[in-house]
């Protein structure tokens, strides 16, 4: 990546931080205002005739507001993603970020997405690597099994290590017609080539695992 | 029973004028002040049980006036709020001095709870009985 194209990525990412901080302002100020209508109401000795219903109504602002701040969250999180090109990262942590923001496209296919909880000994695998290209890489892989996945499919990823690698396997663990070719298709996906240069520029390689059927990505875990 | 007085500093007025009805309501004695510069005036004028202060403001910023108030009373409790847009800030504000702190939009009972660990830590803890 160039040293510009760095740069014009890190300048997406400050803005997007910037902007998440004052969307968490927003809800920090509809989360008072709804608190503050609940201590009212609570408070309120003539027991109005909406009671009831003001306080479902507060309950679910509440609720919003708890899945806004998740989602803020989430976005500052890959937002500060360029602030340091390449760096140490928990595989586990991260492509649980990348999985979570990568629910909605998932769900418009209804698609279910989940990273396989780790065996107990692997849940601190870390790598040094670029991490805005190892989310980029992750997130191209899904898109190539979601331009083929069926409504009901369901894509699992496992992470392991092994040695100076370690290998993020996308598997579909849906059924497919008899006949059908899915690593075919895969290897006939728009975004293939897209998935194989960002492996190759992690200094890693991307191949099809015939049997699940999955996608297979294996990288470094330190830079070439 | 004297109410703990408690000193917000936040430059998001609406944010901070309502978070203090909220406390008035729970029996405290909440002081308001919308930017770092009259916080620390305020903290040098009167006496607080414990300051609560946001870390982003515009001029002086949340982690100065930490700074400058535990370079005048080190005994002060500050809990700092934070959003999301510098992780590191939290942390950051501990070093400095800070009792706690805690990420915005936070639920208010956490904030009474911190202000009570803050308030007993700094012995006007038993002043209080109505939360």
């Amino acid at each position: 990546m160039t040293q510009f194209r760095q740069t014009e990525i890190a300048f997406f990412g400050r803005i997007t931080a910037g902007v998440t901080h004052e969307l968490k302002n927003v809800l920090a100020i509809v989360n008072e205002s709804s608190g503050l209508m609940q201590d009212l109401m609570t408070l309120s000795k003539e027991a109005p005739a909406y009671h009831d219903r003001f306080l479902k109504a507060l309950t679910s602002i509440k609720g919003q507001v708890q899945r806004g701040q998740n989602l803020i969250a989430r976005l500052n999180q890959f937002a500060h993603a360029p602030d340091i090109a390449v760096r140490s990262i928990d595989l586990f942590e991260t492509a649980g970020l990348v999985i979570a923001l990568s629910q909605r496209f998932a769900a418009l296919k209804k698609v279910t997405l989940k990273v396989v909880p780790p065996p107990p000994s692997e849940q601190r695998a870390q790598a040094t690597l670029n991490l805005v290209q190892f989310q980029m890489a992750l997130f191209t892989a899904i898109e190539c099994w979601l331009s083929l996945a069926a409504p009901g499919n369901e894509l699992n990823l496992h992470i392991s290590r092994k040695e100076n690698t370690c290998a993020l396997l996308l598997v579909n663990e849906g059924y497919f017609p008899a006949g059908s070719d899915p690593a075919g298709n895969l290897a006939a996906a728009e975004k293939w080539p897209l998935l194989q240069n960002i492996s190759a520029s992690l200094g890693g390689s991307v191949e099809i695992d015939v049997p699940k059927p999955g996608i297979l990505l294996v990288l470094p875990i330190t830079p070439k | 029973m004297t109410a703990w007085k408690v000193l917000l500093i936040d430059d998001e007025e609406e944010f901070v004028t309502t978070l203090a009805e909220r406390l008035q309501i729970r029996g405290l004695n909440p002081i308001a002040a919308t930017d770092g510069e009259t916080g620390l005036n305020l903290t040098m004028k009167e006496s607080f049980d414990a300051i609560i202060l946001d870390v982003m403001m515009p001029g002086l910023g949340g982690l100065e006036v930490l700074e400058r108030i535990k370079a005048f009373n080190s005994n002060i409790p500050v809990i700092m709020l934070t959003g999301h847009g510098r992780p590191e800030d939290g942390p950051r504000g501990l070093q400095l001095g800070a009792f706690a702190y805690l990420i915005k939009p936070f639920d208010i009972d956490e904030l009474i709870q911190k202000i009570r660990e803050a308030a007993t830590r700094s012995g006007s803890g038993n002043r209080h009985d109505a939360i």
